[in-house]
């Protein structure tokens, strides 16, 4: 994978930036020393740091937005002055339905959902009230480097009054076409979220998590320029595969068919030969929860299936006519 | 009352970067080279922070807040035998005498002299994307991270319906199970014709009046239903009580949450990644100055602090011994 190319390295890789891209690419300031360091090793690196990143805040908090689309909320952020907003292909959803916009200062916008790929997880919103909005730019992330500093704007748990996006800092662990992994922690409600250079240049919109907490995806900046006419022309295409570029170990399986009724976790039916139907869990029995961990849909389970590997053991709490049994179970392996 | 939105849940996936890329833990914040850049940073701090027990478990971090043996720390998870173990590891038994339940700060009285107490910064506003240092007994700090939002009051009072707007009042479209609204007798299909008096045409303006209440405030709803009118009072609730599995779910991944995660009023929240055993330590700026004590680990992307001007004016208070506990512990 790319390794962090020090300074002299990014001010060559931007001056090849200039002379090949076809959009024009602005000349950005010489960022201090201290992000171009492996490791930060001194009380004035970290200050550095601060300063650069206080001012930074200050400068992409404006165009950071709550997204209200049906019944969810997302984030975005707004990067042309038409008011075209990136989000995630999971918030925008469909085409044509109707969006609040929520800037940073409470006030509300209206707009329209655009086009979405799936398969990467883009989407994208516009604003269809008239105005002149604060928005950002985009950046390449063709170029980015493991080890590069970014930040992180949205509304992780939904938009909450008297409360402006969440700022977090971190460095990207890993990136390829796809997918931008950071250590930025991200959290429900922050889908669709924009992740910064430190020009407050968008790189990358918040995507999905995994089970650790240095596990925050983002899908890439450059498919939202690669696919800018179909999404503006509002098409919707690809399927929301699990994504592929990582190498992903088995995923756990239990082999219930369940159904969410009445906020409850249900089994309808056992597969036979599974290892639910080994450990004894039976048609009609409620799923309370998994561990420690409460279930309470069809969602929750398969979430929660994704997070622990094949031949684990787990304890199942079920409900059981008027009896609460815990059942511990052998998870198999998702058969293909 | 607040429209209850989903949020839009992250994906999930089972990520799997290959450790094996040169050097992929050096840009994580846990590099030990990393977090020994803030050595200076906390040096000062160090010799005021204890390690608290309790029946023989660490329980939490305190601070010591004058040298005659206060020790300021987290109240909510404290209980049976309490030990301050200090810095120079000398061990002492701890008295709990004063506690203030809104902010889960606990007073400690322990028998020794000649400590050093900490020294709190005065409250100049913390902007986004400072660092901040959580301090432990090692030289070096537990965690550090940037602030993520500058103080603010902490505004979730839930009652737990979906309502709209109708000509005379709000109609209840949806009531969460176990909510303050289910619990008070709301239904769907409901019309609330006023809330504590006071008629609501929209949404919006019912979901600002909510946000002025707190977690345990009672309201008064009248509510229409069918031919008759019924008056309800809800109890409102707190994030904790609330509904949202899929949201916990995901809140939960990656990192241990502390127990108590809400009912706060004022804090200043941070991105660091911090144990719940370790909160009731101190934070600090850039400076070395305390900026207040970090009081719980509330999600995957928050760690909150009660800032140090919040803490200064309930120092007195507490050691007073009219804030003891009660004798047993309500929940």
């Amino acid at each position: 994978m790319r390794t962090l190319i020090f300074q002299r390295g990014m001010l060559l890789g931007l001056a090849i930036g200039i002379l090949a891209s076809a959009q024009p690419v602005l000349a950005q300031p010489v960022l201090p020393s201290a992000f171009g360091k492996a490791v930060p090793d001194s009380v004035r690196d970290l200050q550095e740091i601060e300063k650069h990143v206080q001012q930074l805040v200050d400068k992409v908090m404006p165009a950071t937005v709550c997204l209200r689309i049906g019944q969810g909320q997302g984030s975005g952020v707004i990067i042309d002055r038409a008011g075209h907003i990136l989000t995630a292909g999971h918030v925008s959803g469909k085409a044509d339905q109707d969006a609040v916009i929520i800037l940073p200062d409470g006030r509300k916008l209206k707009g329209k959902t655009l086009g979405a790929n799936n398969g990467i997880d883009s989407g994208l919103v516009v604003i269809t009230d008239k105005g002149d909005f604060p928005h950002l730019e985009m950046a390449t992330s063709a170029d980015l480097k493991r080890g590069q500093w970014c930040l992180s704007l949205g509304h992780p748990g939904g938009y909450k009054s008297g409360r402006a996006p969440v700022v977090r800092l971190g460095r990207v662990q890993d990136v390829n076409e796809n997918t931008i992994i950071t250590d930025c922690t991200l959290v429900g409600g922050d889908s669709g979220g924009p992740l910064f250079d430190m020009h407050g240049r968008v790189i990358g919109i918040h995507s999905r998590i995994g089970g650790k907490i240095s596990s925050n995806v983002h899908v890439p900046i450059d498919t939202y320029r690669d696919t800018w006419t179909r999404l503006a022309a509002s098409e919707v295409w690809g399927s929301p595969v699990p994504f592929f570029n990582f190498t992903r170990p088995a995923e756990a399986y239990l082999g219930v068919k369940a159904t969410t009724d009445k906020m409850a976790l249900k089994i309808v039916a056992i597969t036979p030969n599974s290892p639910a139907e080994k450990a004894g869990l039976k048609a009609n029995d409620a799923i309370l929860k998994v561990d420690n961990q409460k279930l309470a849909s069809v969602e929750d389970l398969s979430d929660f299936l994704k997070t622990r590997r094949p031949a684990t053991e787990v304890t199942v709490h079920v409900q059981r006519g008027d009896q609460t049994i815990p059942i511990r179970v052998v998870l198999g392996q998702r058969p293909k | 009352m607040k429209r209850i939105l989903a949020v839009f849940f992250l994906l999930l996936q089972t990520v799997s970067v290959s450790q094996a890329q040169t050097g992929s833990s050096d840009y994580l914040r846990t590099n030990p080279k990393f977090l020994q850049s803030f050595r200076d940073v906390v040096q000062k701090s160090v010799p005021s922070v204890v390690r608290v027990q309790c029946d023989g478990i660490d329980c939490c971090l305190g601070i010591i807040t004058s040298k005659d043996g206060w020790i300021l720390t987290k109240a909510h998870d404290l209980k049976g035998k309490i030990v301050c173990k200090l810095a120079d590891g000398r061990v002492f038994d701890a008295k709990v005498v004063g506690i203030d339940s809104t902010n889960d700060l606990a007073m400690l009285k322990i028998d020794a002299r000649q400590l050093k107490p900490t020294t709190w910064a005065h409250g100049d506003h913390v902007r986004a994307g400072s660092w901040v240092a959580s301090v432990g007994l090692t030289p070096d700090p537990v965690t550090v991270g940037v602030v993520s939002v500058p103080t603010r009051k902490v505004q979730e009072a839930y009652l737990g319906v979906m309502v709209e707007a109708a000509p005379n009042g709000l109609t209840v479209l949806q009531v969460l199970e176990n909510s303050a609204a289910f619990k008070a007798g709301v239904r769907p299909r409901d019309l609330i014709l006023r809330v504590n008096g006071k008629s609501f045409n929209d949404p919006e303006s019912f979901a600002q009046f909510l946000s002025k209440h707190r977690p345990g405030d009672t309201i008064g709803l009248s509510v229409a239903r069918g031919e008759r009118t019924h008056d309800f009072k809800a109890k409102l609730q707190s994030r904790d009580d609330g509904g949202g599995f899929r949201a916990e779910f995901q809140n939960r991944l990656g990192s241990e949450l502390s127990n108590r995660r809400s009912g706060y009023a004022v804090i200043l929240q941070h991105d660091s990644v911090l144990k719940p055993s370790d909160c009731g330590g101190p934070l600090v700026d850039l400076q070395g100055r305390v900026i207040g004590i970090n009081i719980t680990r509330a999600g995957r992307v928050e760690t909150w602090a009660i800032p140090a001007e919040i803490v200064q004016p309930l120092l007195a208070e507490l050691k007073s011994g009219r804030l003891a506990p009660k004798e047993k512990k309500a929940e």
